[in-house]
């Protein structure tokens, strides 16, 4: 379905006189955009670094699991910047927990930047960092100087990728104006206490159907093509795996069903390709003990990004790692349309959380240095990062007396 | 920390694990006879030790009414066939639980581990998280439980203190001195980790004390090693036989002067050229004719 509708978006861009009468046209859903390799309509997951390292955003119709890192808090941050973006473009909502009320999910969601307002906020950071820096700053004899500075800034309206500010939340104004569904599983149980189950864990079966429901009532599936403007479902599930969803997969390394987390990914995953929906799901993949069901729900995900926190490591402390709040892992990249996957060439990668931004960046370990030189210490292992990995100008400026 | 804790800074779910060499009753007494004092409700579901025995360490001065024992000590098959006891122990602890007031009511469970033995892990879990109490107090027993379900627990959990004895043999009984780690999930994501050693006399609030520095505590190292790599002490300038150092006049004359690229507006003017002249000086071999000579061809 969505194939369809990205070969009818691209066909019309050829040749923009044969436009059919009555098709509204897919390239006009609201916050998607056109991948520009593969054809394929793209969505982008609340984070716009995020968006750049998974190759422009996330494919409509396919499936982000995000592995948690040991305390869920920035897999909880990244779970809300897909529903705010959600919100934000307009889209509808599919919210589904086993741990918290779908309704305190959404009042926590972080508030959009306005444009005016993320550019004074740069340029602010700019001052600053060029205050602090000016008598280290060495003037070079080369013209880059003078070219404009290659920005990711956000661009005008009905942009692509949105910033948020985590200490604000979102309105209750847009909240109202959007169409959302829950799902919380308590409250599903004390509904329907019995349930056939069908050789899965009745809380995935409940969710399976609740998720199946929504998108042929909401025509997703274009299933009521009288329906005036096509729009995407985003869903969203939380902790998908752990205890409260009934099963016991973290609990012991031989669980009662072992393929019951597997079963539900492959039907969800149909489910999404069928219908103008994507889809992020938390998995706390630290607390699972059975490291062969955490290789079969890569397999049977598209985009898999695992997260690893310095809290409470003894990374934290580490001087290395002292700008970034942890390491981000890409474990797959999907293949769609093509033959293969435009995975980055760079393997460390590590986030950053400041108020009003999450950045991705690549993180610079300091080379080896020759055997002469003991690197017991960490503080030279800080030495050797601080002079390396700063550039020239600031080598030679490190060591004020080696100025000339 | 763990003072405050007993104090009443704890919320949510509170889990106390002890091992063999370190038992956490006497904690989750102390904190029971805090909460009892503060006038608070405490409902404890009692499955190791009999009520007399758990009663026994609290204050008598502070009401025992407010402390509602829920016995299943006695009689936890529910053999004598009276109304809720009749389920079994495990049962009438979901009921229990499922039938304690909201609000600012404390649930301690005594223990927890007792359940998972007997209980499918998911259906406690769910129990658990599924309480609306304002503070729920289990005791887990870490060395019965594989690490999957204790890492599972810990991830549900507001707030974890894991006992742990010290090998210090500063005497046996009560007085003796422990080592608490504190965990805390606090409201906005954050994330506290504390240690700290503690005494416990019975009924009274943990007073935590600073490490022992015992014979065998190793020494601090206030005295550091030397460094074996002497490189970033290294002075090249004592070396060398000119002097590579700039001068506050030199820096500042250097920073006037323009770089070759950063074209000012005069010297645009000198290097653009203005018009299309050509301006040539005949070289003393050149032969300047202004005749044509193709004229002298006879075509």
């Amino acid at each position: 379905m969505a194939a369809l509708a990205t070969g009818g978006a691209t066909r019309r861009g050829i040749a923009p006189s044969f436009r059919r009468a009555g098709e509204p046209g897919l390239a006009a859903l609201p916050g998607t955009r056109p991948s520009l390799r593969r054809g394929q309509l793209l969505l982008s997951s609340g984070v716009p670094s995020l968006d750049a390292v998974l190759g422009g955003g996330l494919a409509v119709g396919t499936l982000l699991l995000i592995e948690e890192d040991k305390y869920g808090i920035y897999s909880n941050l990244l779970f809300k910047y897909f529903l705010a973006e959600g919100i934000v473009s307009g889209h509808h909502l599919f919210v589904a927990s086993a741990k918290e009320d779908p309704a305190d999910i959404l009042k926590e969601l972080p508030a959009p930047l306005l444009d005016d307002i993320y550019k004074n906020e740069v340029n602010e950071e700019e001052t600053v960092f060029k205050s602090k820096e000016s008598q280290d700053y060495m003037k070079i004899a080369w013209r880059y100087q003078n070219l404009p500075k290659m920005e990711a800034s956000p661009a005008a309206s009905s942009r692509f990728g949105h910033y948020y500010d985590v200490s604000k939340t979102l309105s209750p104004e847009l909240l109202q104006s959007t169409k959302w569904h829950r799902f919380f599983l308590p409250e599903e149980i004390s509904l329907q206490p019995n349930i056939n189950i069908c050789n899965m864990t009745s809380g995935y079966t409940r969710l399976l159907q609740s998720i199946q429901r929504i998108i042929y009532q909401e025509g997703f599936d274009g299933s009521h093509p009288q329906k005036k403007q096509k729009n995407i479902l985003r869903i969203g599930i939380q902790n998908l795996g752990s205890v409260l969803w009934g099963e016991d997969i973290c609990c012991t390394d031989n669980p009662e069903d072992i393929h019951s987390l597997t079963k539900f990914l492959y039907i969800l995953r149909s489910l999404l390709r069928m219908s103008l929906s994507a889809c992020i799901i938390t998995v706390p993949a630290h607390l699972i003990q059975n490291k062969a069901i955490m290789e079969r729900v890569t397999n049977l995900s598209d985009t898999v990004v695992g997260l690893e926190s310095f809290i409470g490591s003894e990374r934290e402390t580490n001087p290395l790692y002292k700008d970034y709040h942890g390491l981000i892992h890409i474990h797959q990249i999907p293949q769609l349309n093509s033959l293969i996957c435009d995975v980055s060439d760079t393997k460390d990668l590590a986030f950053r959380l400041k108020r009003k931004l999450f950045t991705i960046e690549r993180l610079h370990l300091p080379p080896d240095l020759s055997d002469t030189v003991s690197r017991s210490s960490k503080q030279d292992l800080a030495e050797s990062a601080k002079l390396l990995s700063s550039g020239c100008g600031a080598m030679a400026m490190g060591k004020k007396h080696l100025d000339f | 920390m763990l003072g405050e804790l007993v104090a009443g800074a704890a919320e949510g779910l509170v889990l106390v694990e002890d091992t063999v060499d370190c038992e956490g009753r006497s904690l989750l007494q102390s904190f029971v006879a805090a909460a009892a004092c503060r006038g608070e409700c405490v409902h404890v579901f009692g499955f190791e030790v009999s009520e007399e025995e758990f009663r026994g360490c609290l204050d008598p001065r502070a009401a025992p009414h407010r402390v509602q024992y829920h016995d299943s000590f006695h009689d936890p098959l529910g053999w004598s066939g009276v109304g809720l006891e009749a389920l079994g122990a495990q049962e009438s602890w979901f009921q229990g639980l499922r039938g304690t007031p909201g609000g600012a009511v404390t649930v301690v469970v005594d223990s927890l581990s007792w359940i998972l033995l007997r209980q499918p892990s998911p259906a406690v879990c769910q129990a658990l998280a599924g309480a609306r109490v304002q503070r729920m107090l289990v005791l887990l027993h870490a060395d019965l439980h594989p690490p999957g379900l204790l890492g599972v627990l810990r991830s549900l959990a507001r707030v974890v203190v894991a006992l742990a004895s010290t090998s210090q043999g500063l005497g046996v009984g009560r007085g003796s001195l422990h080592l608490a780690s504190v965990f805390q999930r606090m409201r906005a994501g954050k994330v506290v980790t504390k240690k700290e050693y503690y005494t416990l006399q019975p009924g009274f609030p943990p007073m935590s004390v600073e490490e022992p520095r015992g014979p065998m505590s190793p020494p601090r190292d206030d005295d550091t090693m030397a460094h074996p790599g002497t490189w970033l002490t290294f002075d090249p300038r004592a070396q060398l036989t000119f002097n590579p150092g700039v001068s506050v006049e030199q820096r500042q004359v250097r920073d006037a002067m323009p770089l070759p690229f950063h074209f000012s507006p005069c010297k645009k003017l000198s290097v653009l050229d203005q018009g299309g002249q050509i301006y040539y000086e005949p070289d003393p071999g050149d032969d300047l004719d202004d005749e044509d000579p193709d004229d002298d061809l006879d075509v």
